[in-house]
């Protein structure tokens, strides 16, 4: 009787163990290659990417997970990309962001913001929000129902949570990247 | 439903199923039914991963329900379903990442889904493998039509359009935002007002077919009915 | 501080039926007497925060030490429905009164998706061991609170003053969504209050 359920057990772990060597490194993969080529959409101008050591991010702010600094074919720095996850309205909202030399904002990318609610939050992860960030310098504020001023964003409407969330891991970005390039 | 079903054909046993489309008629499944709706092609996805794990599990039980003792059987059901959904979750992990992003949890918790664990005491425990495939079938096409017709209603209501595989399936879309649809309430209300709507539709058959056996049993009352 | 947050956010924001459609079936099933909710409440809050308690030490200290990540659905399913068992078992021994209130709705807790999707939560969000419990036990007083303002509801929404296409399922179900609307007010409130 419990040798059954034993017998059972055994048959399933074997049988999820084959299932996931097969699809483990398929995922693997595939979660390095989104890394790869979101680096180059936000920080074109890069040839190489080299990977920042996890002691010079130790200071950063608690969503910086990882950075990059972004080099030129003939080794310059061309700016820093950083990997954040601050928590949204539901969950985690993964992002690259670029930073230049001069520490103002190249390119965003969001990687994963399943967590929003499509139609209102998922907004904070499109382009017209997004594209509001250009070349905007560290501690961005932001505003609510009227037109954005210097280092300013205007949050999307009835998705203020989202917004914020997409702010915050932007300006920890920019201050991650400030100790990076320094 | 005992042995003499092996009279009863797989399509009688299938199209059966799909009558029974839960939540709505079964009152079962209905997590996810309100969570994942919050657009059409999420229902597809959730529905095919349920008619996954349904047959895969339900054939599996069928062919060992003569060997499973009796008392340990609810935890050998378990058992088989959560690896079937293990196998799910890691498959669309690697094929389709960002549907296994939007399911999200109520992609493990498929196991505990009362559909499945409900079906496989019901009907696999009891039946031959040909037929817990045709049920388990029927039963997941009953709920991936459901689904998809929640999260198509608050789809189109909520952002104007409907989306499948990467297109809009309605050009530019409706001028129409109820933002609502989309969140917590919107699902409540929908499936309220479908489930009311289906009543209606019942309600309405069995008064037309009270109103024809009325008209055959008293013959001389006819016409204006 | 932080256990404040969960136990709020367990409550009210992220209340698991209004927000995260989770332990609905029961949510519906024991809702239409208000004394029954208590019952399944109690259960529901007790359970949850013993899975909460297990769940978390096989994650941390078995299956992520081994690379054995993927069989979380599985083993987390069956030490569920082991320590369901098992508190019944307890409680029938222990105190026949309690298990006549309690007894007959633990089983159905092992697939209420309300108790293992707690248990999945905790590992997502990166809670530590007391986080969990913590956070357990306020999912759990959150469903029970959510089930019994609901069933208070119910109970008014029953007779012929309700259309006869909408009367039982539906009507309660355009209640809860009324109810969720509501639950709505309190997201945000931690901005508000705390920062």
């Amino acid at each position: 009787m419990v040798l059954t359920l034993l017998v059972v057990c055994v048959v399933a772990g074997g049988a999820l163990a084959a299932v996931n060597g097969t699809t483990a490194p398929i995922i693997a993969a595939m979660e390095e290659k989104a890394i790869q080529e979101g680096l180059a959409e936000v920080l074109p101008e890069a040839a190489t990417f080299e990977a920042v050591a996890a002691e010079e991010l130790a200071g950063a702010g608690e969503p910086v997970q990882a950075a990059w600094r972004g080099l030129d074919a003939a080794g310059h720095l061309v700016g820093v990309v950083v990997q954040a996850a601050p928590d949204g309205y539901g969950g985690a909202i993964s992002m690259l962001v670029g930073v230049k030399p001069d520490g103002t904002l190249g390119q965003l990318k969001i990687l994963d913001a399943s967590g929003e609610t499509p139609g209102l939050g998922s907004k904070a992860a499109e382009r017209k929000f997004l594209d509001q960030f250009l070349g905007l310098g560290p501690n961005i504020e932001l505003v609510k129902n009227q037109a954005p001023v210097g280092n300013q964003i205007q949050a999307v409407t009835g998705a203020t949570i989202s917004s914020r969330a997409v702010l915050s891991g932007v300006n920890a970005a920019l201050d991650a990247a400030r100790q990076i390039v320094r | 439903m005992s042995k003499s079903t092996s009279n009863v054909s797989f399509m009688g046993v299938l199209t059966e199923g799909i009558r029974q489309a839960p939540p709505f008629r079964l009152l079962l499944g209905l997590c996810p039914s309100l969570a994942v709706t919050t657009a059409m092609e999420n229902g597809f996805w959730m529905g095919l991963a349920v008619i996954f794990v349904l047959a895969c599990s339900e054939l599996l039980i069928s062919l060992l329900r003569k060997l499973i003792p009796d008392r340990v059987r609810i935890p050998v059901y378990i058992v088989i379903v959560a690896t079937f959904v293990t196998v799910v979750d890691m498959v669309m992990k690697a094929y389709v990442p960002e549907m296994h992003a939007i399911l999200g949890i109520f992609i493990p918790l498929i196991v505990v889904n009362c559909i499945i664990l409900g079906r496989a005491e019901a009907f696999a425990s009891k039946n031959g493998p040909l037929h817990s495939v045709a049920d388990a079938i029927g039963v997941g096409i009953g709920f991936m039509v459901s689904l998809m017709a929640i999260g198509g209603v608050r789809e189109l209501l909520g952002t104007g359009n409907l989306k499948l595989f990467g297109h809009a399936l309605l050009g530019g879309g409706l001028p129409l935002e109820v933002v609502v649809m989309l969140l917590p309430a919107g699902a409540f209300f929908v499936i309220g007002f479908m489930m009311a709507g289906l009543t209606l539709l019942q309600n309405r058959q069995k008064k037309q077919a009270q109103r024809s056996v009325e008209h055959c049993t008293v013959p001389g009352e006819g016409a204006a009915d | 501080m932080e256990f404040l947050a969960i136990l709020v956010g367990g409550i009210l924001i992220n209340n698991y039926i209004f927000s995260r459609f989770l332990g609905l079936c029961p949510f519906f099933g024991v809702s239409s007497k208000l004394e029954t909710v208590y019952g399944m409440g109690a259960a529901v809050v007790f359970v949850m925060t013993l899975a909460s308690a297990i769940t978390w030490p096989l994650q941390h200290l078995l299956l992520e030490p081994l690379g054995l990540g993927y069989l979380q659905t599985v083993a987390f399913i069956l030490v569920i429905a082991a320590l369901v068992q098992s508190v019944e078992m307890v409680i029938q021994r222990v105190s026949p009164t309690l298990y006549a209130a309690l007894g007959i709705y633990l089983p159905l807790l092992t697939t209420n998706c309300a108790v293992l999707g707690a248990a999945l939560l905790n590992i997502t969000s990166g809670y530590s061991f007391i986080a969990s419990v913590v956070n357990g036990f306020a999912c759990g007083i959150g469903w029970t609170l959510a089930t019994l303002l609901f069933a208070g509801v119910r109970e008014r929404v029953e007779g012929p003053h309700i259309p006869e296409s909408l009367r039982g399922m539906p009507i309660a179900f355009v209640a809860a969504g009324l109810m969720a609307l509501a639950f709505m007010g309190f997201q945000g409130l931690f901005r508000g209050i705390l920062f």
